[in-house]
């Protein structure tokens, strides 16, 4: 054994370049496996990871100011409490710093003990009067560093640290930043009596019946009124809506380029193992033992595959932190940090021993066979088949192919595979920019919202390029049973598919006003079907009880939406926020109907998709958030054709070094570089081709829908790739081939022919 | 009849320093159309590397070679490979045959390597010439070593080229098959080619027209 490791040392040492251009492909499929195992993780624990660290309630109560003693009275009636803090928190506070400032910050200030529900990130916590701690989003917007200063309504404060709190999106996706002071300047700052408390944040010794809690305090709540509760899985559900969609397609696409990953380093590390064979024959004809010269294999594999692998997933996990970091910090939610470290490092242990295995496997198939065969250098003994085919370099090329089935077939694979994520990339970035600014693509049929009252509809309508306007009114509600489930409760006076329609699922479209489509994801949530009933709580504390019509296929916010008529919602919740949904007459200009409103006095707004509708607003403030994501996902593509032209190059000049007596032999009749590039042409071309056809096939009716089903079970996201898309993944394979393909004729012309004629 | 090869003061060294080894020394060499040529000697003094050189399948380090007048020496690889192409037959002692090729395809393959498509009518003739129709249409693999050779020589012979080179064509042939390709090696030669054979037999020597002893890094 020891032998056997002394003589793969000295040949790692030897073949130096081999050995770099193994750890090169080795490193890349690391540091794809990096970034998707980081990427995945970090997106997929990141709420869950911050709550912990935030210290974030079960329960979260809002109600209107009260004594803080009338509020422990009532919470200190339930079981199941572990701990419970008070708080006092005002939005529409002024705050300025550096020469910026916000009329929406919201202040909060914390009565009295208990758990924080925030986490200090920088700096440290609040000690003195003229502390405060800031949100890490407006630390960043505005470049702010604990020990700076920062006005509040005039007061100055100055900053002791930056928190975070995943109990909403961070600025400036939210409309305001949020400021964490003592309790007594939070009092003087909104000019409300001392001792009085607007918000309670309970912990539950069992979170699991956070459903029996919120009912017992629903019954002992008498007398304090506007109360709302909101469970941490409401909260996760609310943040999500910023970008949920969004996230869940990166975990989604992740978990593929995992798999993708895992097999382009297979097929890279059995093809080196190929070139190894004479070797391994050698050691074979000298007396080593099967096992040994399996381990020589293995051992080869794992000296070249620890440091590489090590760099790539370093170099995977860097790259991809902090373009994360950043997506993960406007949710208000932190970063994998080194809590990823044990994954990375799992990750390191599966690669090292995928690549030993991959090298194993030959090398163990090589002891089955005659020693005298892997001593033959690896060239191919003649087949007894006969191919069509004229004879000529090309159909030399696709003999070649064909002598070599298996390899033909992997190659095929990891070529498709690379396609699939092309595909699925270019997918998933113009699904993205069509949520980000076609109405249609998520079931909306108007293309303006008009911010004005629903008496306007009628003088509206009779603009030109005007087809119909009416009211929508969008109501933040939740469910009475339970009350951690918020939902958005759309309302139209009349027929609400005119406006908007997304696909129906189960049942029949609403008839009446007692009726409601629901949303899938609320349905999966609820266990609602037709013919079921939901009761929506209102802001108002009001209920209104629906017969479930039929579910639908909503995209916007995650399923969590009811569509329902308006006279029953707007008598019960006179102040239901509302706006002007305007359907433009077909062929009319979206441009020049704005204007026209605009003149009119109207403020206007584009539908949107997922951008103006997950967040209220959340378009404004985050504009070209979807344009860098998607320029970060079609990057990814390139490094994706990167290790695509990489894998073609290696299967030629794989074929090159096996078949290198045959191409010496046609060098020695007079072919010169160009007929072997035809030759490797057409050894190359069926593998691209059926890489192409089968990335296709996968992606269309495999991955791609499975990918969004994963993102999202509860509406129809269509990740179908375009003809256009298509065409270019397919061209650009096709050039990449070519490259690969005139790359290892050079290699097969280099030197004198000679060098590989005397092998044979 | 005219010079098809001549070389002058070839020089190849393998290995470098005090290592280094002067397998062709100073080699001057007059190849002539219609002689065939044998050159012997011991294992490693040179043999093949001189027909390599002479093919164009490798360099030298200094000297000059022409073949029908084009230098060799100063050719780029460019140059060379329509010169091995359309000017120079190579015989190998271990056929170089392409497996996935039939018998008849290996040996029109030069003839598609030049772009203007196959004339197979030459081929086919070589082929039956060399009574070879039976092994035409199968593959390699399953042919015999002195059918291997044959067609070898034929695909040396379908270009019409100005030059057969051999290395050791008898070697890996039972000496009945030895035979027949060394006779058609001399009705090559006796056709007007200029043919140089590397052997270490007496038989092929027999059939020489001229015998040269490589000692030292010079014909003799």
């Amino acid at each position: 054994m020891r032998a056997v490791l002394v003589y793969a040392l000295a040949r790692l040492r030897v073949r130096r370049g081999r050995v770099l251009l193994a750890a090169g492909g080795i490193a890349a499929a690391g540091a794809m496996l990096g970034a998707a195992v980081t990427a995945a993780y970090g997106l997929g624990t990141a709420f869950d990871r911050t709550a912990a660290r935030a210290q974030l309630p079960d329960i979260l109560a809002t109600f209107q100011p009260l004594p803080r003693s009338q509020v422990q009275r009532a919470v200190s009636s339930l079981a199941n409490v572990r701990a419970t803090s008070y708080r006092l928190q005002e939005g529409r506070q002024f705050v300025s710093a550096g020469g910026r400032s916000s009329y929406d910050a919201t202040v909060i200030g914390r009565s009295g003990g208990g758990p924080r529900g925030y986490a200090v990130v920088k700096g440290r916590d609040l000690a003195g009067p003229r502390d405060v701690l800031v949100e890490q989003g407006l630390a960043r917007a505005w470049r702010l560093r604990p020990g700076e200063g920062l006005l509040v309504d005039g007061l100055a404060f100055r900053i002791a640290g930056v928190a975070v709190a995943p109990d909403n999106v961070a600025f400036p996706l939210a409309r305001g930043p949020r400021l964490w002071t003592g309790y007594d300047v939070a009092a003087q700052l909104t000019g409300t009596p001392s001792g009085t408390v607007n918000s309670a944040l309970v912990w539950l010794h069992n979170p699991s019946l956070v459903d029996v809690t919120l009912a017992q305090a629903r019954s002992a709540s008498f007398g304090i009124s506007g109360l709302r509760f909101t469970t941490r899985a409401g909260l996760h559900a609310l943040v999500g809506q910023a970008a949920g969609i969004v996230i869940a397609l990166l975990v989604a696409f992740s978990l593929v380029a995992i798999a993708v990953a895992g097999t382009m380093l297979a097929a890279s590390a059995n093809a080196e193992v190929q070139r190894r064979l004479e070797a391994l024959g050698l050691l074979r004809a000298l007396g080593a033992s099967p096992g040994a010269v399996v381990a020589a294999g293995a051992l080869e594999a794992a000296l070249v595959a620890v440091p590489a692998g090590a760099l790539g997933l370093v170099a995977g996990w860097v790259a991809v932190s902090s373009p994360l970091n950043r997506l993960l910090a406007s949710l208000s939610e932190l970063g994998p940090g080194w809590s990823v470290a044990p994954l990375l490092v799992g990750a390191w242990a599966g690669l090292v021993l995928l690549v030993c295995a991959a090298s194993a496997f030959p090398a163990w198939r090589a002891t089955r066979a005659p020693a005298a065969a892997a001593l033959r250098r690896g060239d191919v003994v003649g087949s007894t088949r006969r191919l069509p085919g004229a004879g000529g370099p090309a159909a030399l090329g696709l003999r070649m192919a064909a002598a070599r089935p298996v390899r033909a077939v992997a190659g095929t694979v990891v070529l498709a595979s690379a396609v699939v994520v092309i595909l699925l990339i270019l997918s998933i970035a113009t699904l993205l920019l069509r949520l980000d600014s076609n109405p249609v693509a998520i079931g909306k049929r108007y293309q303006l919202s008009v911010s004005a009252p629903p008496a306007e509809a009628s003088r509206i309508a009779r603009l030109p390029g005007v087809q119909a306007v009416e009211p929508r009114y969008d109501v933040n509600a939740a469910d009475s049973f339970q009350l951690g489930e918020p939902f958005s409760l759309i309302a139209y006076p009349g027929n609400h598919t005119r406006f908007e329609a997304p696909a129906l699922a189960q049942g029949h479209r609403l008839r009446g006003p007692d009726e409601a489509e629901v949303g899938l994801g609320l349905a999966q949530i609820l266990n609602l079907y037709p013919g079921a009933t939901l009761a929506a709580q209102l802001p108002s504390g009001r209920e209104l009880r629906f017969r479930v019509a039929g579910v639908v296929r909503a995209l916007e916010r995650q399923g969590r939406v009811v569509y329902v008529q308006s006279a029953r919602l707007v008598a019960a919740e006179p102040d239901a926020p509302s706006e002007l949904a305007v359907l433009l007459t077909p062929g009319a200009s979206s441009g020049s109907v704005r204007r026209e409103l605009e003149s009119a006095g109207y403020f206007t707004s584009s539908t949107g998709g997922i951008a103006g509708q997950s967040v209220q607003g959340w378009a404004s403030r985050s504009s070209g958030f979807v344009g860098v994501l998607v320029a970060l996902l079609r990057a990814v593509a390139v490094i994706d054709a990167v290790v695509c032209l990489y894998a073609i190059a290696q299967m030629l000049a794989l074929t090159v070094w096996e078949r290198r007596v045959a191409l010496a032999s046609v060098r020695a009749l007079g072919a010169g570089r160009r007929q072997l590039a035809s030759v490797l042409g057409a050894t190359a071309a069926p593998v691209a081709l059926a890489a192409i056809l089968l990335g296709f096939v996968l992606d269309r009716f495999l991955v791609g829908p499975l990918v969004a089903h994963l993102a999202a079970s509860y509406a129809t996201l269509s990740l179908r790739p375009s003809a256009a898309a298509v065409a270019l993944t397919a061209a650009g394979l096709c050039a990449g081939a070519l490259v690969a393909v005139l790359w290892a004729a050079r290699l097969a012309a280099g030197g004198p022919v000679v060098h590989w004629l005397r092998e044979g | 009849m005219g010079v098809v090869v001549r070389a002058r003061g070839l020089v190849k060294v393998y290995g470098q320093g005090r290592a280094a080894v002067r397998i062709l020394d100073g080699l001057d060499l007059d190849l002539h159309a219609g002689e065939l040529v044998a050159v012997t000697g011991r294992s490693g003094s040179g043999k093949s590397t001189l027909l390599n050189v002479v093919g164009a399948l490798d360099r030298v380090d200094s000297g000059r070679i022409e073949l029908c007048g084009i230098r060799l020496d100063a050719a780029s690889e460019r140059e060379l490979a329509p010169l091995r192409r359309d000017r120079i037959g190579f015989v190998f002692q271990s056929f170089h045959l392409l497996p996935e090729l039939t018998g008849l395809e290996n040996v029109l393959l030069p003839t598609r390597l030049n772009g203007r498509g196959p004339s197979p009518a030459r081929g086919i003739e070589l082929v039956e010439q060399l009574g070879l129709g039976a092994a035409a249409e199968r593959l390699p693999a399953v042919l015999s070593g002195g059918e291997q050779q044959r067609l070898a020589i034929a695909r040396a012979l379908v270009n019409e080229p100005d030059v057969v080179l051999a290395d050791e064509p008898t070697g890996n042939l039972d000496a009945e098959s030895g035979r027949e390709v060394l006779d058609l090696l001399r009705a090559i030669a006796d056709e007007g080619r200029a043919v140089l054979l590397v052997t270490h037999e007496e038989e092929a020597t027999r059939r020489a027209d001229r015998i040269l002893r490589l000692e030292a890094g010079r014909l003799r």
